[in-house]
C-alpha cells in the first residue's frame, strides 16, 4: 500500500470517529434481515434507545406490509432476506487501483460531461490524492457554516451530537409505516445527510453532497432531514451527473424535509444512478421517498429534480402545504432511454388557506423506455384559495418507446383553482429538418430541441448544475436517432 | 456552381418533379414561378435535402460535387441555405443560441475557428439591424410567437448571418405586407455579390419588383416550360397562368 | 351480505323460464358477481365512487309491471314530442302506444327483449358477454337481465330523423337491468336520442350494459339525456366499436338523479374512424355523477376529441376518469381531451384524472382539466352594464355549460338541448 492511500484512509477513520467507534475491519453483518439486524445495526452505531425503538416499530409494520404494486414498474420479486444491512465504510482497498482499472465506458461518459479528472477518480471510486483536496474543501465549508449556527453533517453524526432534534422531526413527514419502501428504509437505514438551519439564518452556499466524501458510503437506504426553522433558507443539492459505481441494485432512500414559518428549502437531485445495459440487464432500482412539510405560515418547498439514471425510477417528491399561504413546487425532467422504467410524479396536499402549488413535468422516452407521471393534487376541505397549476408534457424519440400521464385531482374546497394542462407528441420532423438545414448534425439538433423542451424545468436548477444536466441529457440520448 | 440535370422526384408515390434542367452560375439570380402545385416547393426541399422525397432520376451537382448524395446538415455547412414557406417554431431553443451553433458548425465545417462571443455578437446585432428587427427577439425562442411577417424577416436573419453560397427562398413573400416585403426584399438585395447565388421561388411577381431576377423560369406539371429575362415575370402578371395549364385558371381571377 | 342473498333470490325468480343455455349464461354472469361483489373504494376503477348507498337498498326485479301511466303525461315528458321515431318503454316494456316505429326506413329494424326469441336473446348475450365480466355491478346486470332492445340499421340505409328512445321508470324501489345493441352498418347513418326518466321520486336502479357497432364508413350520432328521479341510480356500460372511416359523436348530459355512473368506451379498430365524447354534469343535491371514460386508438390515423364539462352545486360530487390509450401501431393519432369544472357551492367537490397512455410515438395528444368558479372580472362586467347578479351568474353558468351542446351536429337537436340545457341551469 503506497503512502497516499494511508493518508486517505486515515481521513476516512477521522471523518467516521465522530460518528461511531466501530471498527473499520469487521466489515459486514449476515446476509437478511430480523429484528436482530436491526438491533445489530443500530448498536453498531451506537445510538440511542429512542432510535432503536423507533426502528423496530418501523421493521414489525414492515413486516405486514407489501411493496406496492399500483406502479407501471415491472421486475422480478426482491429477495429481501438476500441483501447485506449493514457493512462499515468501505475502504479504498475494495475500489480499483487507477483509473485503469476502470470500465472505460464509464470513463467515456466522464469525458463527455466535462468533469474534471481529479473528480473522475472520486466518482469511479479511486484513491487519488485528489479526495484530500475535496475533503478539506468540505472542512473550510463547514467551518463557514458553523459560524451561522447551520447544522451539516451526517445522519450519524446528527444522533450522536443532536439527538434532540432528530427525535423532535425524524419520521414526522414520512411517517415509518406510510408504504413499504419507507418502512423497510426506517427499520435499517445507513446514513445520510442532516441539515439544520437555525431561525433567520440564510443558508450562504449550496449544501451539497457532493462535497461530503462519505456521501459515497452512505449505501442503500440513505435517509436525510432538513429543517428549516422559522426565515431560514437553503438549497440543497443532491447527487452529480457522472454516474456513480455501486454494487447495490436495490435503493430505497427517505428525504424528510420540515419548513417552519416563513421559511424555503429548495432541494435539487440530479439522478444518474447505473440504468442497466441497452438489453436492460442490471442496472438501479431507485425507490425513493420524499416528502416535504410546509408547515409554517408562509412557507415554501421547492423540488428540482433530473432523473436519468436508474433501471426503475418509483419517485414522488411531495409537499404538505400545511401552514397557511404556502408554498410548494416540483419541476422534472425525466428520461427513459433503451429498457428504462420510470414512474415519477408528485402530490401537492393542500390543507392551509391561500396554498399555491406549481407543477412543470417534462418526460422524455427514447429507445424501448417505459415512462409515467403520476401525480396528484389534492385540495382539502379546509384549504380556501388554493391554487394549482400543473403541466406535464412528453417527448416520444423511438416507436417503441411509451409515455403516461397519471394525474388525479380531488378537490373538496368550492374557492380551489385547479388547472392541469398535459400533452404528447414526437420530436418534430419539421423541427429536425430545419436545425439540420442550418448546418446543425441530427444529434445536436436533437439535443437542442430537447434542450428547449426542458428549459422551464432547468431554469429551476442552481446554475452549474444546469449546465451540466444540459450535457447529461445529450449524452443519455446519444444513439436514440437513427 | 449549381448544375440540375433530368431531376425527377416523387412524394408518397406520386410523381412531382418530371424532368428539371437549370443552370445557376455565381452571382445570378434565378426566379422559379409558376401554379399551385406545379412542383416549386418540392424542388426546393429535394436540394435542401428532404427526407420524404424521392428522387427517382437526374442529378444535381454543386460547385461540382454530388448534392443528392449529401446529408441536409452537409449541404447546409457547404453553403445552401433554405428559408422556408413555414418557418418551424422551437419552444425554449433561443434565437440567438440556434444562431450561434449554426454558425459554428458552419466554420468548423470550414475549419475556422468558432467564433468568440463579442465578435458574435456584433456580427448578429448588425444584421438585426439590417433586417430592422428588435434585438429582444433574439433572446425569444425561435419563431414562437413570431407573426408570420416576423418570422420571414427572421429567415433572412439567419441567411445573412449564415453568408450561404446559394440561398434558396420559397415563398418567402407570401403572408408579408408591403412594409414586410420591403424590408425583407431590402435584406435580400443587401446580400446579393458576384459570389453569391440565388433561387426565388415565388407564385406572384410581387417578390419581383423588388428582387429584379437576371432569370426567369416557369414551372408547371413538373417541368420548366419556358425561361426567359426579367420581362417573362411581367407576362406572365399580365397573362396569368391559364396559358400553361388550363386548370390554372382559377389563380388567373386572383391574379 | 344481506343484499347479496336478496339478489340470489332475484336472480333464481328471474332465469326461471329461461333456455338452458341462457340459464347458464346468467349463471356463469352471477358467479362472477358473488365472486367480485360490489366495487370498493381500494379498486382503482372506483377508488372515489361508493356503492355504500346501491347496497342498503334491496332493487326488485319485476318483470311483469302492469303500466298505469296515462299518454298524456309520457307525451308530456318527451324530450321531442312531436319525434317521427319514437320508442318508449315503460318500466322496461315497449309501449306500443307511446311509440311510433312505423315511418322507419326499410332498412332499419328493432326488436324488443319481449319480441325476442330465446335464440336472439342468446345471441345478444353472447355478445354481451365481456362487457358483463368487467365488474362486479356488470355481472350483476349479466346475472338479472329482464328487459332490452336491439336496433339495427342495415348496409346504406340512412335515417334523417332521429330516433327517440325513452326510458321511463314508473314504480319505485324496481330494479331495471337492461342490455341494449345498436349496430349501424356499412355507409349507414343513424341518430339517437335515448332519455330517461323518473315518475317516482323514491329510489330505484336503471342498470344497462349496452354495445354498439360502427361499420365501414358509418355515423352514428348519439345523445344521452339522464334526467333520472331525485333519488334514482343509474348505471351504464357501454361498449362502442368503430371500423374504418366510422363516425362516432356521443354527447352525455346528466342532469339529475342520486348517483349515477357511466363507463363509455370507445375503440377504433379501423384506420381514419373519428370519435367525439362529449359531456355534461350538472350536480345540485347530495349527488354523485361519474364518467369514466376509454378512447381506444388501435390502428393509425384516426383522431378523437372529448369534452366534458360540470357544474358542481349543492352538497354533490363529481368524478370524472377519462383515459386515452394509442397503441403501438396507432401511428399519427390526433387527441384532445378536456375536462372543465365550475364549483358553484362550499359543499361540492370534484375528483378528476384524465389520462394519456401512449405506446406510439407519431402522435399529437393534450388534455387540458381546470377547476374553477365564476369569473370575477366577467361577473363584474356583467353587473357594470346594469345586469342584475343572479342573471349575470346564470348568464356565465350557461355560457360555460352550452359549449357542450353546440357542437351536436344536427341544428335542431343542438337547440333542443341548448334550451334544455338552460331550463337546468333555472332549477
Amino acid at each position: 500500500m503506497n503512502n497516499t492511500t494511508t493518508q486517505i484512509e486515515e481521513i476516512i477513520s477521522q471523518e467516521y470517529q465522530h460518528g461511531f467507534e466501530t471498527d473499520v475491519e469487521s466489515d459486514a453483518i449476515p446476509k437478511g434481515l430480523s429484528e436482530d439486524t436491526v438491533r445489530l445495526i443500530s448498536a453498531k452505531k451506537n445510538e440511542p434507545e429512542f432510535l432503536l425503538e423507533w426502528r423496530l416499530n418501523a421493521f414489525r409494520k414492515w413486516q405486514a406490509m407489501t411493496p406496492p404494486e399500483w406502479a407501471d414498474v415491472h421486475y422480478p420479486p426482491i429477495d429481501y432476506q438476500d441483501i447485506i444491512y449493514y457493512s462499515a465504510p468501505k475502504s479504498q482497498k475494495d475500489g480499483p487501483k487507477s483509473l485503469d482499472e476502470v470500465d472505460p465506458e464509464l470513463l467515456k461518459t466522464y469525458e463527455k460531461l466535462g468533469i474534471p479528472l481529479h473528480e473522475r477518480a472520486i466518482l469511479a471510486g479511486v484513491a487519488v490524492d485528489a479526495v484530500f483536496d475535496s475533503v478539506s474543501v468540505a472542512t473550510t465549508f463547514k467551518d463557514k457554516l458553523s459560524e451561522k449556527g447551520i447544522i451539516f453533517c451526517s445522519f450519524s453524526e446528527a444522533v450522536q451530537h443532536h439527538p434532540e432534534l432528530i427525535k423532535q422531526y425524524l419520521g414526522t413527514v414520512v411517517p415509518v409505516q406510510d408504504n413499504f419502501y419507507a418502512a423497510l428504509n426506517s427499520a435499517v437505514f445507513s446514513d445520510g445527510s442532516f441539515v439544520y438551519i437555525p431561525p433567520g439564518v440564510r443558508c450562504p452556499m449550496e449544501l451539497s453532497t457532493y462535497f461530503r466524501i462519505n456521501a459515497k458510503n452512505t449505501g442503500q437506504f440513505e435517509r436525510t432531514l432538513i429543517i428549516a426553522d422559522k426565515d431560514a433558507y437553503v438549497s440543497y443539492l443532491e447527487g452529480c451527473t457522472a454516474p456513480m459505481r455501486d454494487e447495490n441494485q436495490l435503493h430505497a432512500a427517505v428525504v424528510e424535509l420540515v419548513a417552519l414559518d416563513n421559511a424555503t428549502i429548495k432541494y435539487s437531485t440530479v439522478q444518474n444512478w447505473y440504468p442497466g445495459d441497452k438489453e436492460g440487464r442490471g442496472g438501479i432500482y431507485n425507490f425513493v421517498t420524499k416528502r416535504g412539510d410546509c408547515r409554517g405560515p408562509k412557507s415554501k418547498i421547492s423540488w428540482t429534480q433530473v432523473e436519468t439514471g436508474s433501471a426503475i425510477t418509483w419517485k414522488y417528491p411531495s409537499v404538505i402545504l400545511r401552514g397557511d399561504d404556502s408554498v410548494g413546487e416540483f419541476y422534472s425532467v425525466a428520461l427513459t432511454n433503451h429498457r428504462q422504467q420510470a414512474d415519477t410524479g408528485t402530490k401537492m396536499i393542500h390543507i392551509g388557506k391561500n396554498t399555491k402549488s406549481t407543477i412543470v413535468s417534462k418526460g422524455i422516452s427514447a429507445g424501448f423506455g417505459k415512462q409515467s407521471y403520476r401525480g396528484l393534487v389534492r385540495i382539502a376541505k379546509s384549504a380556501t384559495n388554493a391554487r394549482n397549476y400543473t403541466q406535464c408534457d412528453s417527448l416520444l424519440m423511438g416507436d417503441r418507446c411509451i409515455a403516461n400521464t397519471f394525474p388525479y385531482i380531488e378537490v373538496k374546497n368550492a374557492s380551489a383553482q385547479v388547472e392541469h394542462e398535459a400533452s404528447t407528441s414526437r420530436i418534430g420532423e419539421d423541427q429536425l429538418f430545419f436545425c439540420r438545414q442550418r448546418g446543425l448534425s441530427a444529434e445536436d439538433a436533437v439535443s437542442m430541441i430537447v434542450n428547449g423542451f426542458c428549459k422551464e424545468v432547468f431554469k429551476e436548477l442552481p446554475m452549474e448544475f444546469a449546465v451540466e444536466a444540459q450535457k447529461l441529457l445529450g449524452v443519455s440520448l446519444e444513439g436514440s436517432v437513427g | 456552381m449549381l448544375e440540375i440535370k433530368n431531376l425527377q422526384a416523387t412524394v408518397a408515390e406520386k410523381s412531382i418533379l418530371k424532368g428539371i434542367n437549370l443552370t445557376v452560375n455565381p452571382g445570378e439570380v434565378h426566379a422559379i414561378m409558376g401554379p399551385n402545385g406545379s412542383g416549386k416547393s418540392t424542388l426546393s426541399n429535394v436540394l435542401a435535402g428532404r427526407e420524404h422525397i424521392d428522387v427517382t432520376a437526374g442529378e444535381v451537382l454543386y460547385n461540382g460535387k454530388n448534392l443528392l448524395d449529401m446529408d441536409v446538415e452537409e449541404r447546409a455547412r457547404e453553403g445552401l441555405f433554405l428559408a422556408f414557406q413555414y418557418p418551424v417554431e422551437i419552444p425554449g431553443v433561443g434565437n440567438i443560441y440556434l444562431l450561434k451553433a449554426a454558425l459554428n458548425a458552419k466554420r468548423q465545417h470550414q475549419g475556422l475557428p468558432e467564433l468568440d462571443a463579442m465578435d458574435f455578437l456584433n456580427l448578429v446585432k448588425e444584421k438585426v439591424k439590417l433586417m430592422e428587427m428588435n434585438e429582444a427577439m433574439l433572446y425569444r425562442s425561435v419563431n414562437e410567437g413570431f407573426s408570420g411577417g416576423e418570422k420571414k424577416r427572421n429567415e433572412i436573419l439567419q441567411m445573412a448571418v449564415l453568408e450561404p453560397t446559394l440561398a434558396i427562398l420559397d415563398e418567402t413573400d407570401s403572408g408579408l405586407d408591403i412594409d414586410a416585403l420591403k424590408i425583407v426584399a431590402k435584406g435580400v438585395n443587401s446580400l446579393r455579390s458576384p459570389q453569391r447565388a440565388m433561387i426565388l421561388v415565388t407564385h406572384y411577381q410581387r417578390l419581383l419588383d423588388y428582387i429584379k431576377p437576371d432569370f426567369v423560369h416557369v414551372l408547371a406539371g413538373g417541368k420548366i416550360v419556358r425561361s426567359g429575362g426579367p420581362e417573362l415575370a411581367l407576362e406572365l402578371e399580365k397573362e396569368g397562368y391559364a396559358w400553361i395549364d388550363p386548370s390554372a385558371k382559377q389563380s388567373t381571377v386572383n391574379l | 351480505m344481506e343484499v347479496i342473498s336478496h339478489y340470489q333470490e332475484q336472480f333464481a325468480a328471474v332465469s326461471q323460464h329461461d333456455s338452458p343455455s341462457i340459464k347458464a349464461y346468467r349463471q356463469r354472469a352471477w358467479e362472477k358477481f358473488a365472486a367480485l361483489s360490489f366495487p370498493t373504494l381500494k379498486m382503482e376503477d372506483w377508488k372515489y365512487t361508493s356503492t355504500a348507498a346501491l347496497q342498503k337498498l334491496p332493487f326488485s326485479v319485476n318483470s311483469s309491471l302492469a303500466s298505469k301511466t296515462s299518454k298524456e303525461s309520457v307525451l308530456s315528458r318527451l324530450l321531442i314530442a312531436q319525434a317521427t321515431h319514437k320508442i318508449v318503454l315503460i318500466d322496461g316494456q315497449l309501449s306500443q302506444e307511446n311509440s311510433s316505429l312505423d315511418k322507419l326506413p326499410k332498412g332499419v329494424m328493432v326488436k324488443d327483449w319481449a319480441a325476442m326469441t330465446q335464440n336472439e336473446r342468446e345471441q345478444l348475450q353472447q355478445q354481451l358477454a365481456p362487457l358483463h365480466h368487467t365488474d362486479g355491478l356488470s355481472a350483476l346486470n349479466g346475472a338479472l337481465v329482464n328487459q332490452g332492445m336491439t336496433l339495427e340499421v342495415k348496409e346504406g340505409c340512412e335515417v334523417n330523423e332521429p330516433v327517440l328512445l325513452v326510458h321511463l321508470v314508473t314504480e319505485p324501489m324496481n330494479a331495471h337491468f337492461a342490455v341494449q345493441q345498436i349496430k349501424v352498418g356499412q355507409g349507414a347513418k343513424l341518430t339517437v336520442v335515448e332519455q330517461f326518466i323518473s315518475l317516482t321520486e323514491e329510489p330505484y336502479l336503471n342498470s344497462t350494459v349496452q354495445s354498439y357497432l360502427i361499420e365501414d364508413k358509418a355515423s352514428l350520432n348519439y345523445i344521452k339525456v339522464q334526467q333520472e328521479g331525485k333519488e334514482g341510480f343509474h348505471l351504464s356500460y357501454t361498449d362502442i366499436k368503430q371500423q374504418k372511416e366510422s363516425y362516432f359523436h356521443g354527447s352525455y348530459f346528466a342532469l339529475s338523479g342520486q348517483w349515477a355512473r357511466n363507463t363509455i368506451s370507445t375503440v377504433l379498430t379501423g384506420a381514419g374512424a373519428h370519435a367525439t365524447l362529449n359531456g355534461m354534469y350538472h350536480i345540485t343535491q347530495k349527488s354523485l355523477q361519474d364518467f369514466h371514460t376509454l378512447i381506444h386508438h388501435q390502428v393509425a390515423d384516426c383522431s378523437s376529441s372529448e369534452l366534458f364539462k360540470g357544474v358542481l352545486d349543492g352538497a354533490g360530487r363529481a368524478v370524472f376518469n377519462g383515459r386515452i390509450l394509442v397503441d403501438q401501431d396507432a401511428q399519427h393519432t390526433q387527441s384532445e381531451q378536456a375536462n372543465h369544472n365550475l364549483i358553484l357551492s362550499d359543499q361540492a367537490g370534484v375528483d378528476t384524472k384524465p389520462q394519456l397512455e401512449i405506446f406510439a410515438d407519431d402522435v399529437k395528444c393534450a388534455h387540458g382539466t381546470t377547476i374553477g368558479q365564476i369569473n370575477e372580472e366577467q361577473w363584474f362586467y356583467l353587473c357594470s352594464r346594469g345586469i342584475n347578479k343572479d342573471l349575470a351568474k346564470k348568464m356565465l353558468i350557461e355560457g360555460f355549460v352550452v359549449e357542450v351542446a353546440h357542437q351536436i351536429n344536427d341544428a335542431e337537436l343542438r337547440l333542443l338541448i341548448e334550451n334544455l340545457l338552460r331550463e337546468n341551469m333555472n332549477v
